[in-house]
């Protein structure tokens, strides 16, 4: 027994060590990295951008920190991976400073697969398809700028464009790219001068107005007319200053000039500027990957719960739950940095819908996890809530259509009710999911050959009976009967808070819309939903397999979630495809 | 749904009867499953349509696996709307079956007692939600109003001009025509005590014979209502109008509340009818079984214009349609057969050149390229000067009538007199200009006698692009002046057009481009050559299509042949498609390729349109109608953004002439209501055209006759009144000028209200708060009560209440779980 007790050790052990590697390496791979080449190293390795990150730029009827704007538009411009290994805020920067060097160069991003190899089919037989550069067109997905004005490849754009219905956002989004690599809309989308009123009702000023490439220039009628001359003259000075000093590669130089820049920018009008804490929370939000990597904590709570479930090893347990504390800690600590950077509670695009989706169902199965704790359930919970949030959070972390960036709400999300009926949908939905991994679980047992089992006290009842044998430990049932009542448990859980976020999702739809119903594929999918669940409930009346036929339909009714999320979302657009 | 533990084993010969085989199969959960189950696939197919695998085209691929997407509702055999989808008598019956299912069951099933009350309640909810859905549904009335924020009144000698507040808005009275030119919605005052303040301010341009003048209105300001004189400033401040704010103040001028008083309904589908010309109310004919979704056209191949190659990879098949319009009342086209016989999803109507005029009108197509990736395809016509060029002039065509005519095309004259003004001295210059390279010597300059003025032919340009689209011919010369300034005159043949262009850098000649000098007078001819550097000829003095082309000063040429690519140089190809002397625009409707739909214009029917067709037996007129949003009684409310506006006018054999409109239904509003004011509010920054910008609309509004006036709707903010509810839906965006909208607008002129009755809405909501209950109580309160139950049993079993036989049963018991509990029972 001793050597067994060794072996499970050793290899829970190895285990955790081989996951700790694992996210050990992958938020490595994703520390700032600096390649520019060699010949910009030391400029780059010696620039200081820290005030980068707690300058303001105005964009979209909001503040951003500069940092996170410049991520946003070099992810549009040149795709998620680093421009020449720069920081995105150094290569936004350097677009529009020294716009000659990229002119030649791969920076334009080609998101689709299939679309990069239209793009070499096209090139073909022109003497521009380098077998080479094709493996890395088709690896990057960037191109250089010059290669849309090959006749090919714009009569390629030309019929995309054609075809408003499958391809023509594919070529707006390369023509967006183009567009906004232009050192003139770079320099137009950074309005980062308050408005010397301090007016809050007034636009912020684009760099164009206090510099061009040739030097600083004033246009009559400029909205800077009302800026002390002297305090303008410094600013426009000091980033005509940063601009020679990064073209002629003075990080010193720039370094300075910067901080002066930034620190300026406040004087102008202090009341209406940001607090430097807010923009650099919101830049190092950006820079942490909004903690969606918190996925691969989940996967290590999730393996040691499964093998205290298996192994019933209670080392494990305590570890596993330790590990799902901290993941969920560290889940809890992303959702309130959001809610403090956007100021407001983040549930209003698909990004925030399956991260808050994931928190709120792992927060709920931390309570049920307490109340189970002296059940046979226990463990499975958290496993659940564990493998749920991993594909929450992998979903956020690696689906670019997730679109991560903080924007204004919608007029009609301004609502009480997108705080009520949102969130209880997001929560059933990530109920839905937790107990369809328990159902899956029981399937894989009785695919594996394990007996029909299932749980005679179903739901919230198997909680309240805290069936405990006369040591007080929990009465020992089978595998079955644990999952199938884990299953019951959730499901239950699921069917009162969908139906009733359904129902409050029509209130508000009542007098938002002007009709509590309006069959549009979103609705009616959430109600196809709700349908499978109560199919369970009656077909667990009538069947002798409860615990399969539980546990199929659960799945099924995952996956009719999931449909509604992705598919009608995505494809089969409907009133609701702004959440 | 436990089985009544209390019910007795029915007797065989009961079971048997009729009634009770009906009662138990309505009792049968089995029967619930199934109707679930078949409402489940029903909703599934109904609202995502079907999804399959392809592996030709794909509408969209997931993990490397093409897709397609078919709506089956929308299928020819359905063509359902998804409320149509879901009012259909086979889904009413699937919900009454699970009703009927749900109240037998529960009174056959289920005894009604506290551990049973959840189910009962949710059972009840359900029940009650269906019966307040009916209700909802039956008596569900839903549309839009638009309401414009003001009307221009004007007042001329006791008759009345009523326009509404819209850019571009026109109307005549009394001769003189008014126009609505701009708006400025937040125009900020800057007379007396209310400066600063911000107004609505409409601006109305007066056309008259004496003196035209704009006349600006502000909406609660009509002190400060003044004249504008383009060109010369506000009326008050020139002089003559003796301090005056008007030109005219005899004209009466101001604006209105604009009431509304009818709302359009969502999906309906009408024919609207008046007399031509009129601003009478339309009258409503309805449209039975309209499809919605796909074509209907009897004849494709002649009643439209056939699909551009290659853009459909799904077959677009076309059905035949007959529908017969009934006269609702006594309309205009009483006594007339009315009938649409062709429908199209999405569709304009696009003019194109066909043969059959009266006259010769010469038309040509051909495509210009490099014969390879690039090519161009050029509409021409000899005839009509705006329209015998392309591609800025580089492509003409001409026809030619003779082979003298082809002879001076060949060998064109360029002929340049020259005079000095009031000497008799002068001199005529044959010009041929040089072929070929660039590195020719310049000309000397040719001296017209003793006058001292000498000049020289520096380039020719025989076909310079004017504004209008028009080609000129054009001669550069050098001139020297007897001062000995030496300048550059541009010849056209049109004298009027000519100019001197004297040396732009001297910093005291303000005027390098001027009138030419009068002291010396040039005229210019040309005659034939080529007016473009590639002209495609044709006509009797031609033997088929030629080309000519300016090869730096060569003309070569070539014969074109019919669909076939000549190549003209290396780089150049033309290709021939169709050359008609006797052309005439032919408009029909031209199918868009799904691909190429809109997919919001497609939901508004914006390119929808049908066949119409009025006859009377002996006597018949077709027309393709465009979809119009909304049936205006006043035109000029049609603005872009909220309808097309093209009626088709019938002719009638008895004389009169009717318009007609594809529309839809309209009913009263409860009470005529006005728009008092529209407020946008915005983010950070103000509003700056995003819609990301843009925090709230709010459209304030008055009902006539109610006591509260100037209320707000907002979104998530509706206003009830009489049994309606009033919506914020649409708002009018500012837009920028541009083709067919001369004057844009700053927007905000007028607002889009939802309207909708919602009876029955409370029952529904009881109905779900009822089951919401139940199923809480049924999942979290009935396990409590169970258990208090099973613990007072236990308590009584060991007090040895039930005999020492039961304390051993119940002690053997604990060992096993009991039954009953939760959502399994």
């Amino acid at each position: 027994m001793k050597l067994r007790a060794l072996t499970n050790s050793l290899v829970g052990a190895s285990i955790a060590i081989a996951f700790a590697a694992l996210v050990f390496s992958m938020l490595v791979s994703r520390a700032d990295r600096v390649d520019p080449g060699a010949e910009d190293a030391d400029f780059v390795e010696r620039l200081d951008l820290a005030p980068l990150e707690h300058m303001a730029v105005w964009s979209g009827g909001r503040l951003r920190s500069f940092d996170s704007f410049a991520r946003a538009r070099m992810s549009l411009i040149a795709g998620p991976e680093r421009l020449n290994g720069l920081p995105p805020s150094a290569a936004y920067l350097d677009l529009m400073l020294r716009p000659e060097a990229y002119q030649m160069a791969e920076v334009l991003y080609v998101k689709k697969k299939p679309m990069r190899a239209q793009f070499i089919q096209a090139l073909a037989g022109s003497g521009l398809d380098d077998p080479e550069w094709s493996e890395r067109f088709l690896e990057t997905g960037r191109v250089a700028p010059v290669m849309l004005q090959q006749p090919a490849i714009a009569d390629l754009l030309t019929r995309w464009e054609m075809d408003v219905v499958r391809t023509a956002k594919f070529a707006e989004q390369i023509r967006a790219a183009s567009r906004l690599m232009n050192p003139q809309a770079i320099g137009a989308s950074l309005a980062v001068v308050p408005p010397p009123s301090g007016d809050p009702k007034q636009p912020w000023i684009p760099l164009t107005e206090i510099w061009a490439p040739g030097g600083s220039f004033s246009e009559p009628g400029s909205p800077l007319d009302a800026l002390d001359d002297a305090l303008r003259g410094e600013i426009s000075a000091s980033f005509s200053g940063f601009a020679s000093a990064w073209r002629a590669r003075d990080a010193d130089a720039a370094n300075t000039w910067l901080a002066r820049f930034e620190s300026l920018l406040h004087d102008v009008a202090p009341e209406v500027y940001p607090s430097e804490q807010h923009m650099a929370l919101e830049s190092l939000y950006f820079k942490a990957s909004h903690l969606t990597w918190v996925w691969l904590i989940y996967l290590i709570s999730a393996a040691m719960l499964l093998m205290a479930t298996v192994y019933k090893w209670d080392r494990a347990r305590w570890l596993g739950l330790g590990v799902f504390a901290i993941a969920f800690g560290l889940h809890t600590v992303a959702l309130c940095w959001r809610w403090y950077v956007a100021g407001r509670w983040p549930n209003s695009n698909m990004f925030e819908a399956v991260t808050t989706a994931a928190w709120l169902g792992t927060a709920m199965i931390v309570v049920v996890e307490l109340l189970a704790r002296k059940t046979p359930m226990r463990n499975v919970f958290a496993l659940c809530g564990a493998v749920a949030s991993i594909l929450g959070l992998m979903s956020a972390h690696y689906i670019p259509q997730l679109d991560a960036s903080i924007n204004n709400m919608m007029p009609i999300l301004h609502d009480l009710w997108l705080y009520i009926h949102t969130n209880v949908i997001i929560a059933s939905y990530a109920v839905i999911a937790m107990a369809a991994v328990s159902a899956t679980m029981y399937l894989v047992r009785r695919a594996v050959g394990g007996s029909p089992d299932y749980a005679r006290v179903g739901g919230a009842a198997a909680l309240m009976e805290a069936a405990t044998d006369a040591s007080g430990e929990p009465a020992r049932r089978s595998a079955g009967e644990v999952l199938d009542g884990v299953t019951m448990v959730l499901m239950e859980l699921a069917f009162v808070m969908l139906w009733a976020g359904i129902v409050m999702g029509a209130i508000w739809a009542d007098h938002s819309w002007g009709r509590p119903w309006g069959w549009d594929p979103k609705e009616v999918f959430a109600l196809n939903t709700f349908l499978v669940f109560l199919i369970l409930v009656h077909v667990r009346l009538k069947v002798r397999d409860k615990g399969l036929w539980t546990a199929i339909l659960a799945v099924i009714g995952f996956g009719v979630m999931v449909f509604n999320w992705g598919v009608i979302n995505f494809i089969i657009a409907g009133l609701h495809s702004y959440a | 749904m436990a089985k009544n533990p209390g019910s007795k084993t029915p007797d065989p010969a009961r079971r048997m009867s009729p009634v009770s085989v009906v009662l138990d199969l309505a009792s049968s959960v089995r029967l619930g499953i199934v109707l679930l189950t078949v409402l489940f696939v029903y909703c599934a197919v109904g609202s995502a349509g079907i999804i399959y695998p392809s592996g030709g085209a794909v509408d969209f691929a997931f993990l490397g696996i093409g897709f397609r997407h078919s709506m089956i509702r929308q299928w020819p055999i359905f063509e359902m709307t998804e409320f149509e989808w879901f009012h259909t008598w086979f889904f009413n019956a699937n919900i009454a079956l699970i009703c009927v299912n749900l109240t037998v069951a529960t009174l056959r099933r289920i005894r009604f007692n506290a551990v049973n009350l959840g189910v009962w309640m949710i059972h009840s909810g359900i029940i009650i939600l269906s019966i307040g859905s009916v209700i909802y549904f039956a008596t569900k009335t839903e549309g839009d109003a638009p309401i414009v924020r003001r009307d221009v009144v004007i007042e001329d000698e006791g008759q009345t001009l009523r326009l509404p507040a819209i850019a571009g808005a026109s109307g005549e009275l009394r001769g003189v025509t008014y126009q609505v030119s701009m708006i400025d919605p937040e125009w900020e005052l800057l007379s007396g005590e209310d400066t600063g303040k911000v107004a609505y301010s409409v601006n109305v341009g007066v056309q008259n014979e004496l003196q035209p003048y704009v006349r600006q209105l502000l909406a609660g300001y009509p002190q400060y209502t003044e004249d504008v004189i383009p060109g010369q400033g506000r009326v008050k401040r020139i002089e003559g109008f003796g301090g005056r704010a008007l030109v005219d103040e005899s004209l009466s001028m101001r604006l209105e509340l604009s009431p509304q008083d009818r709302f359009w309904l969502k999906d309906s589908s009408v024919l609207a009818v008046r007399p031509a010309g009129s601003r009478d109310s339309w009258a409503e004919r309805p449209i039975e079984g309209l499809p919605r979704y796909n074509d209907y056209v009897d004849l494709t191949a002649t009643e439209t214009w056939p699909a551009p190659s290659n853009k459909y990879d799904k077959p677009h098949v076309v059905r035949p349609l007959d529908l017969a319009i009934d006269a609702g009342a006594d309309d205009a086209l009483a006594g007339y057969d009315v009938r649409i016989n062709g429908y199209l999803r999405y569709a304009f109507t696009r003019s194109r050149w066909e043969p059959g005029a009266d006259e010769i009108n010469p038309f040509i197509e051909f495509v210009v390229g490099d014969g390879d990736t690039i090519n161009e395809v050029a509409e021409l016509l000899a005839f009509d000067e705006a329209r015998s060029s392309a591609f800025s002039g580089r492509v003409a065509f001409e026809w030619i009538e003779d082979e003298a005519e082809l002879a001076q095309m060949r060998s064109p004259r360029r002929l340049l007199v020259v005079e000095v003004a009031g000497t008799g001295e002068s001199l005529t210059i044959e010009y041929d200009p040089p072929a070929g390279d660039d590195d020719q010597a310049e000309p000397e300059f040719l001296p017209l006698g003793d006058s001292g003025w000498s000049l020289r032919v520096r380039t020719n340009i025989d076909g310079l692009q004017m504004a209008d689209g028009t080609r000129v011919p054009l001669l550069i010369t050098d001139i020297r002046s007897p001062e000995g300034a030496e300048f550059t005159r541009w010849v056209f043949e049109d004298a009027e057009r000519s100019m001197d262009r004297h040396d732009g850098s001297n910093p005291d000649d303000p005027h390098p481009v001027r009138q030419p000098d009068e002291r010396l007078l040039t005229s210019y001819t040309f005659e034939g050559g080529l007016s473009s550097q590639l002209t495609v000829v044709a006509g009797p003095g031609i033997d088929g299509v030629a080309s000519f082309y300016n090869n730096q000063g060569e003309i070569v040429e070539r014969q074109l042949a019919l669909d076939t690519p000549t190549v003209i140089i290396d780089g150049l190809a033309v290709r021939l498609l169709r050359l008609i002397p006797d052309a005439q625009a032919v408009p029909k409707p031209q199918i868009i390729p799904w691909q190429q739909r809109d997919q919001t214009l497609d939901t508004m029917r914006r390119f929808a349109m049908v066949r119409v067709e009025v006859s009377n037996g002996e006597w018949s007129q077709a027309e393709w109608i465009p979809f119009h949003r909304y049936s205006f009684t006043n035109p000029s409310l049609a603005v872009r953004t909220l309808t097309n506006w093209a009626p088709a006018v019938f002719e009638l054999p008895d004389g009169n002439r009717v318009e007609l409109i594809f529309t839809r239904a309209t009913e009263k509003l409860p009470a005529p209501m006005v728009l008092d004011e529209f407020i946008l509010t915005s983010h950070l920054g103000g509003f700056t055209g995003e819609t990301s910008s843009i925090r709230d609309w709010t459209s304030v509004v008055t009902f006539e006759g109610d006591d509260e006036s100037g209320r707000s709707i907002s979104t998530n903010d509706p206003v009830e009144h009489e049994g309606y509810w009033f919506f914020q839906s649409m708002w009018d965006a500012p837009r920028a000028p541009s083709q067919g909208d001369p004057f844009g607008s700053a927007g905000m002129t007028f607002t889009v209200l939802g309207v909708g009755n919602r009876n029955g809405v409370y029952i529904q909501l009881f109905g779900c708060c009822l089951s919401v209950a139940g199923m809480m109580y049924a999942f979290y309160v009935k396990p409590i009560i169970k258990r208090r139950r099973k613990a007072a049993v236990l308590a009584a079993v060991e007090a040895g209440e039930y005999g020492e036989h039961a304390r051993a049963r119940a002690a053997a018991k604990q060992e096993r779980v009991p039954e009953g509990a939760g959502a399994s029972s």
